[in-house]
């Protein structure tokens, strides 16, 4: 297509010339797929009907090219979605395990609720909470658990509860315990026997709490 | 609304419509004369675009977007009757090319004339490659921008100076000086070249 009259330049058939020519020959009959101008008149909106039987064979083509050209792109997202998978059931198991204290046995603390875990309200023994306890003990407000525990423990006013194989802190506001109890230690440090559960406001119990005041 | 009404006329034993009568279709919206204007121009496009590129993916994106261009833009352009629309859907594409290679060099922290040298293989791969054609190949990659294309219109497309010089818009003196420059830097590339495999030096096959 070219509009050249004259006679080529002398740059042209030079030695150079000859060789660079030479080495661009390939390139003389590159042609592009047919894709190109299907993808061209789909984008144009000048596609055809008569296009429309090449474009199915065309387009599966199209996306085999796509797919093997991203078949790394693909393989780094798997390895990636599976390190994140594994990182996230690692963390999430590793935060129920700090959350529930425990592996999940029966015997073992847990964030439940205390009417979710299981055990039935007839056959629950009430133990005093850590709060009322300290009441009792005179002991100040805000007293934690664990220090009621090894005071307790030190003062030997352990015999009404034991076996005293879970030890609960429960929450205090202003009238008193609330909320859930948070066991802190379970059941499998007295040899795995079941421990009377602590009894809470709004819990069901088959004994007012009154009764279970020492 | 795209009709298709040169369709016909295609298959009716007339002379092709000039690219002047076709721009004019496209721009009221035939498909059809888009189409016969793809096909009068998109190997020499798409030739530049993978001398350029030298990768085919790349080519065909670009001159995709070259063509999807020109359909957008063929509205405003002003072609004399019997004018090529060859110059202009060079330029369109040969811009594509160069924000690509732009892009290229900004990723990958080079130079546009600072290429990585030319690569050493073994007798066995450069016979097997044809080994003038890789030697010239590597050698005209290894050119500034301005300087290849300059050198691919002339020694791939066969055009003269006008016709870069049309193609690029730039005066023909600017076109003579790039050639000039590119071919003195092709025959230094060469230069450095060991003998070929059969005894003969580049440099006596293009000095």
């Amino acid at each position: 297509m070219s509009t050249r009259r004259g006679p080529r330049h002398q740059w042209h058939d030079d030695n150079l010339g000859r060789a660079t020519r030479a080495g661009l020959h390939g390139l003389r009959s590159a042609r592009p797929s047919d894709a190109v101008w299907e993808r061209i008149a789909r984008e144009s909106g000048v596609a055809e009907p008569r296009l429309s039987a090449r474009l199915g064979a065309s387009f599966v083509a199209f996306l085999s090219g796509r797919l093997g050209r991203s078949t790394e792109s693909l393989m780094r997202v798997a390895a990636t979605a599976t390190v994140a998978v594994l990182l996230t059931t690692v963390s999430a198991t590793s935060f129920g395990v700090i959350l529930s204290g425990g592996t999940g046995l029966s015997d073992r603390p847990s964030l439940r609720p205390l009417h979710a875990t299981g055990l039935p309200v007839s056959e629950a023994r009430f133990q005093p909470t850590v709060s009322e306890h300290a009441w009792d003990r005179k002991l100040p407000p805000g007293t934690s658990a664990v220090a009621w525990w090894r005071l307790l423990r030190s003062s030997g006013d352990l015999r009404p509860f034991e076996p005293a194989c879970e030890i609960y802190h429960v929450r205090e506001g202003a009238a008193g315990p609330a909320g859930s109890a948070v066991p802190l230690l379970g059941a499998a440090a007295c040899g795995g026997e079941r421990s009377p559960r602590p009894s809470l406001p709004g819990m069901p119990t088959s004994q007012p709490m009154s009764e279970v005041r020492l | 609304m795209i009709n298709h009404s040169t369709r016909d006329e295609r298959s009716n034993g007339r002379p092709p419509p000039d690219d002047a009568t076709l721009a004019a279709r496209v721009a009221q919206g035939d498909g059809a004369a888009f189409e016969i204007l793809y096909q009068r121009y998109h190997a020499p496009l798409f030739r530049t675009a993978l001398a350029m590129t030298r990768r085919r993916a790349v080519a065909e994106d670009v001159l995709q977007e070259a063509f999807l261009r020109a359909f957008r833009h063929i509205g405003r352009l002003r072609l004399a009757p019997g004018a090529s629309l060859r110059p202009w859907l060079h330029r369109i594409l040969i811009r594509l090319v160069y924000d690509w290679t732009a892009r290229r060099n900004a990723r990958e922290g080079r130079e546009d004339n600072a290429r990585p040298p030319l690569r050493a293989l073994s007798p066995e791969r450069r016979f097997e490659q044809g080994e003038v054609g890789r030697l010239i190949n590597n050698a005209v990659d290894a050119l500034p921008f301005k300087q290849r294309i300059v050198i691919v219109l002339f020694y791939l497309h066969d055009m003269d100076l006008d016709e870069i010089a049309a193609t690029l818009e730039v005066p023909a003196g600017t076109v003579k000086s790039r050639l000039y420059y590119g071919r003195a830097r092709l025959r230094a590339q060469l230069a450095q070249e060991p003998r070929l495999a059969g005894g003969v030096g580049i440099r006596e096959l293009v000095g």
